[in-house]
């Protein structure tokens, strides 16, 4: 997929400032909610084809979305792509992660390229 | 006197409304100036950061090269908010990114701007100041001993740096030092310590041990306050320092019959449980499940739980009729990871309906949520 519609969900400004920066410049589509509920709200409404989702957010958790998504039987979860970003290495995190149906989990501090490269294997599944 | 009011009453009522409407004016412009005045510095501020991070983010993305951003930096730069900027991204950076960063903030303007920070009166200075040269490669050595003594200063976030730096950059007893300085600080949180034993991990020269031991040798000198050695004990759990467990279990067994520190106390079993050292169970029935502390009892209605062992279940029932409701609710919890226990005919007629039917309904949706 050259170019699509990604939403990153991220309180910290900079490194969402960051990763939409790079995928910008690779062309893709981008959109940016500061805390769980606007999260939630503009995956509903953007629609996109992948969400980088950070785990901890103020308002609601990126756990509490997925669950949200998962639950919502107007909404085709299954349609979009996620990527889990959280400070925790936890084995328990990760699966939960997984089990709601997150397609990759990058611990922070990550390096940008690496993450650049899972991002495009992500969409090209 | 009199005559006079009386004759000019009416210009004295005007002068004084004049003076009065005057006088609310001048207030309401103050008032209206100031916030103008805050709303600009805020708007300026916000623009900086806004310039700023787009130049970091087009560095540290090599899109410019460090030159350039160098040009730019020594005309219009707030280096505080540069600072700041720079933290935020290093801790969700590493590799080549991190790199450059870490360069960017090595510039001779910016070091020597935090330098003279360091040389302020104002704490919260001097913590930015060493907030700096903790992330940077190289500090003079001149600064050391200065920065050694600010770990001992009564502001919790100066400590609290200055500490971090001599874990980058002091000998190894300096770090010893600057440790035992800042647990001094009643101010200083647990997330805060847990950090420091996580740095002095990090960059001790026993890789496996020096975080542990340095602080089983703090605790054994017993110079603390009670809270903060329960809070040291929490950190050896916290960290998974698995190597200090038969030194806790020995504090354990020195505790005294009565008189003990309940926050130690309940640290100690809290870690001791985590640990898995079962030997704690049998002082556990004999005394602590009596204790006169709602929160030790609380603490052994949980261990007992953790550890499920047969003869617990009578201590357990025990803790189930307690005065305090947490004990309750754990002993009940804790009951329930026993299968041959069922839990609704343990009621018994002096407990209320209604909260032993909540109790139960928590518990459930507790296992529910894989708590």
């Amino acid at each position: 997929m050259n170019q699509a519609r990604i939403l990153v969900v991220e309180d910290e400004e900079m490194t969402a400032r960051l990763i939409l920066y790079r995928l910008k410049s690779l062309g893709h589509e981008t959109r940016h909610a500061k805390d769980g509920v606007e999260g939630l709200k503009m995956i509903k409404e953007f629609n996109p084809d992948l969400v980088v989702l950070d785990v901890m957010l103020p308002g609601k958790s990126g756990f509490e979305i997925l669950q949200e998504l998962h639950d919502d039987p107007g909404f085709e979860s299954g349609n979009i792509r996620v990527i889990m970003l959280s400070n925790k290495k936890s084995v328990e995190d990760v699966s939960r992660g997984f089990n709601l149906g997150a397609m990759e989990y990058v611990p922070k501090p990550f390096k940008m390229d690496e993450f650049l490269l899972r991002l495009k294997r992500v969409l090209n599944q | 006197m009199i005559d006079y009011l009386n004759t000019h009453a009416e210009q004295i009522v005007l002068i004084v409304v004049i003076f009065l409407a005057l006088f609310s004016l001048l207030v309401f412009v103050g008032a209206i100036g100031s916030r103008w005045l805050l709303n600009r510095s805020e708007k300026r501020k916000a623009r900086i950061r806004s310039d700023l991070s787009n130049l970091v983010i087009q560095y540290i993305s090599n899109d410019i090269s460090f030159e350039e951003i160098k040009s730019e930096l020594t005309t219009k730069t707030d280096y505080a908010i540069l600072l700041q900027i720079s933290n935020e991204l290093d801790r969700s950076l590493e590799g080549e990114e991190a790199e450059r960063l870490k360069r960017l903030m090595n510039l001779q303007p910016i070091r020597s701007y935090f330098e003279d920070r360091f040389e302020s009166n104002n704490p919260l200075e001097r913590a930015k100041a060493c907030l700096y040269f903790s992330k940077k490669t190289n500090v003079k050595q001149t600064l050391i001993p200065a920065i050694v003594k600010q770990t001992s200063e009564e502001h919790p976030m100066l400590a609290y740096a200055a500490c971090m730096v001599i874990l980058n950059h002091g000998s190894e007893e300096q770090k010893k030092l600057a440790i035992e300085n800042l647990l001094q600080n009643d101010g200083l949180s647990n997330q805060a310590l847990n950090d420091i034993f996580a740095e002095f991990q990090a960059n001790s020269a026993h890789e496996d041990t020096g975080g542990a031991g340095l602080l089983m040798e703090l605790i054994e000198k017993g110079k603390f306050t009670d809270h903060r050695t329960a809070l040291m004990i929490r950190t050896l759990g916290e960290l998974g320092y698995f190597q200090s467990a038969d030194f806790l279990l020995e504090k354990f067994f020195e505790l005294p019959k009565t008189g003990y520190d309940p926050e130690i106390t309940t640290a100690l079993i809290d870690i001791l449980v985590k640990f898995g050292m079962a030997e704690i169970i049998d002082r556990l029935h004999k005394q602590f499940v009596q204790s006169k502390h709602s929160e030790v009892r609380e603490a052994v209605a949980k261990a007992l739980g953790i550890f499920c062992k047969e003869e617990s279940i009578p201590f357990l029932k025990w803790l189930l009729v307690d005065q305090d409701f947490y004990v309750r609710f754990h002993a009940a919890t804790s009951l329930s990871n026993y299968p041959e226990i069922d839990l609704r005919k343990l009621k018994t007629p002096d407990m209320d309906d209604k909260e032993y039917s909540e109790l139960l309904g928590e518990i459930e949706a507790g296992k529910e949520g894989g708590y």
